[in-house]
């Protein structure tokens, strides 16, 4: 039987003291190095490489996020059991999204680096493309997605503090409230998981297509918030595992936890190297210049070539071979370093899709500054997830999915 | 070799699966196990090596890319398919020509395998089967000699075994 004081008591505890003021120092001053390299890159003599990684990783870790959050939308939409012990913690890097709003309105400062076509107006596409629209349109966009992934972060969160404030026993006997809150994240999460597509496919048009404002692909709303996803299935990897062994949570969260998410892992592998091949098929067979130019930049020049193939290879063909054996998903330790490589893949790719259309120099531009504004962005997003689980309990306590998988998991199924 | 063997017809996998183990714990003789459904945790609990069928289809897989590729450069050499602006043998359409072939030989290998390794077709249906065993009931047939068959049915009743009988009839 389940010991439900057990349950509340751990899923409070969470860093202790030392660990967690050692942490929080690690990441304010990545915080702080990030930011204070942003501000030198900006008034510097080349602003805009400090613009190009800024832009960068605005697209992945917002994509993240967002990405995580739908993961606890899609448990609601399917009624699932198996995923309820990580729902919180997908719920975590969502408390990122208000910050990552600020930010992107930080971008309208760096317009004249950024949007290429400020400069150079393409007429026929100026009703679509005037920096007034795009940011009532994008801001207005980001806004909506993060009121509702902040509406269910509070409606599943706000379930589990106040049955553990009415006394855990009370409030089973009378789900009433509890009903309440369930019936909201009933009518969100469909409505989130619709405009996680639509307005993550507007932002990836605005913010990464219109670089090269010539150049066009249809699927690219799609390729982006799918390779979002992927990417927030992977840091979801990261935090089961780091739950698991920091945490000592191994009661509740299970093998097959890791096994299911290493197979929607390697589902999520497939689909973003389908849409990555079908846009990279059609544009090859159409073969039309204001197409193929953004593709041949890319995969055929000096500079990027070697590093397209390193991204196809990293975020794609090794965890598709690494994720077909079964006992590799049940291995948190290996499933943690694989979604590091996926992680540090797709932050490559969000790389190689924005800074090609904006830098002409000869060399990559990866140095000290882009590595000190990317753990910035890092230090950002891990001090907002440990905030939010240091105050919140970091298992759904209340859901009664999340008991029924507790109370249905047999001991051959735990560690 | 007539009544030599105990059949425990059981609703869920997990109490078929607990009896499983009470069994090979204490060393008694498992001559088959029955499932409507293919599951890890009786193949785990019988500690049964994993079917050689999935390194069928993976060869299976392999041929197909190899044949889609070589019967598509084949036939682009021979009748001379050249589309303005491409290369004779191109390789970027032709992933689409070996996905599509490593999913067919693959599936049919699979099937092959499937049929040589379960011995199939089969026109004699063992005694101890029993059609519930393809609806909605697990199955396990215990070999074991007289002085065991109140122990053995002692273990698959605890186990929650809804009916325990002689396999052969």
């Amino acid at each position: 039987m389940l010991q439900m004081d057990e349950l509340v008591r751990k899923s409070m505890i969470v860093v202790s003291p030392r660990s967690r003021r050692s942490l929080f120092i690690l990441f304010s001053g990545m915080i702080m190095v990030g930011a204070a390299a942003f501000v030198t890159g900006i008034v510097g003599p080349e602003p805009a490489r400090a613009w190009q990684i800024y832009l960068v990783n605005f697209v992945f870790w917002t994509g993240l996020s967002f990405g995580t959050v739908l993961f606890s939308a899609i448990l609601t939409i399917t009624n699932a059991r198996w995923g309820r012990p990580l729902k919180r913690l997908a719920e975590a890097p969502g408390t990122f999204l208000p910050i990552s709003l600020g930010m992107f309105l930080v971008i309208y400062w760096g317009r004249e680096n950024i949007f290429h076509w400020i400069h150079e107006p393409i007429p026929e596409k100026a009703a679509w493309l005037n920096i007034p629209f795009l940011f009532a349109r994008d801001g207005l966009g980001l806004v909506v997605l993060t009121t509702v992934s902040l509406a269910i972060i509070y409606c599943s969160v706000k379930r589990d503090t106040d049955a553990m404030a009415a006394g855990f026993e009370a409030n089973l006997e009378n789900p009433e409230k509890a009903t309440k809150y369930e019936n909201a994240l009933k009518l969100l999460s469909p409505v989130y998981g619709i405009l996680y597509a639509l307005i993550l496919s507007l932002i990836a048009f605005d913010l990464i297509m219109s670089l090269s404002p010539h150049w066009y692909s249809s699927l690219f709303g799609a390729a982006y918030f799918i390779g979002s996803l992927y990417t927030g299935l992977a840091a979801l990897m990261i935090l089961a595992g780091l739950a698991l062994r920091k945490l000592d949570l191994g009661q509740y969260i299970h093998p097959r936890q890791f096994h299911d998410l290493g197979k929607l892992t390697l589902g999520f592998c497939l689909m973003t190297g389908d849409f990555f091949f079908t846009q990279f098929f059609v544009i090859w067979y159409g073969n039309l210049p204001e197409e193929t130019r953004f593709v041949i930049l890319r995969t055929k020049s000096f500079t990027w070539e070697p590093f397209a193939w390193t991204v196809l290879i990293i975020s794609f063909v090794i965890p598709f071979a690494v994720l077909l054996s079964r006992k590799v998903k049940m291995k948190p330790l290996a499933m943690m370093a694989l979604s590091g490589l996926i992680l540090a893949g797709m932050w490559m790719e969000r790389f190689l899709l924005v800074v090609p259309s904006l830098w002409k120099g000869e060399n990559i531009p990866f140095g000290i500054s882009e590595i000190l504004i990317t753990a910035g962005f890092f230090g950002t997003i891990a001090l907002c997830v440990l905030m939010f689980l240091q105050k919140f309990p970091i298992l759904p306590v209340a859901d009664p999915l999340f008991r029924e998988y507790l109370a249905t998991a047999r001991d051959r199924n735990r560690w | 070799m007539k009544n030599e063997g105990l059949i425990g017809v059981f609703k869920y996998l997990d109490d078929l699966v607990n009896a499983l183990e009470v069994l090979r714990k204490q060393e008694l003789k498992i001559q088959t196990v029955y499932s409507p459904v293919p599951s890890h945790e009786i193949l785990e609990t019988l500690g049964v090596k994993a079917s050689p069928v999935r390194y069928f289809t993976l060869i299976g897989a392999m041929l197909g890319i190899a044949t889609g590729v070589g019967l598509a450069i084949y036939t682009a050499m021979q009748w001379k398919f050249i589309v303005s602006g491409k290369p004779p043998v191109p390789r970027v359409p032709y992933v689409i020509v070996a996905f599509e072939f490593c999913i067919l030989l693959g599936v049919f290998w699979n099937l092959a395998s499937m049929w040589v390794k379960s011995r199939l077709p089969k026109f004699r249906v063992p005694p101890s089967y029993d059609p519930r065993f393809s609806r909605d009931r697990f199955g396990v047939v215990v070999l074991c000699s007289e002085p065991d068959r109140e122990k053995v049915k002692g273990i698959l009743t605890q186990a929650g075994a809804e009916e325990v009988h002689a396999a052969n009839g």
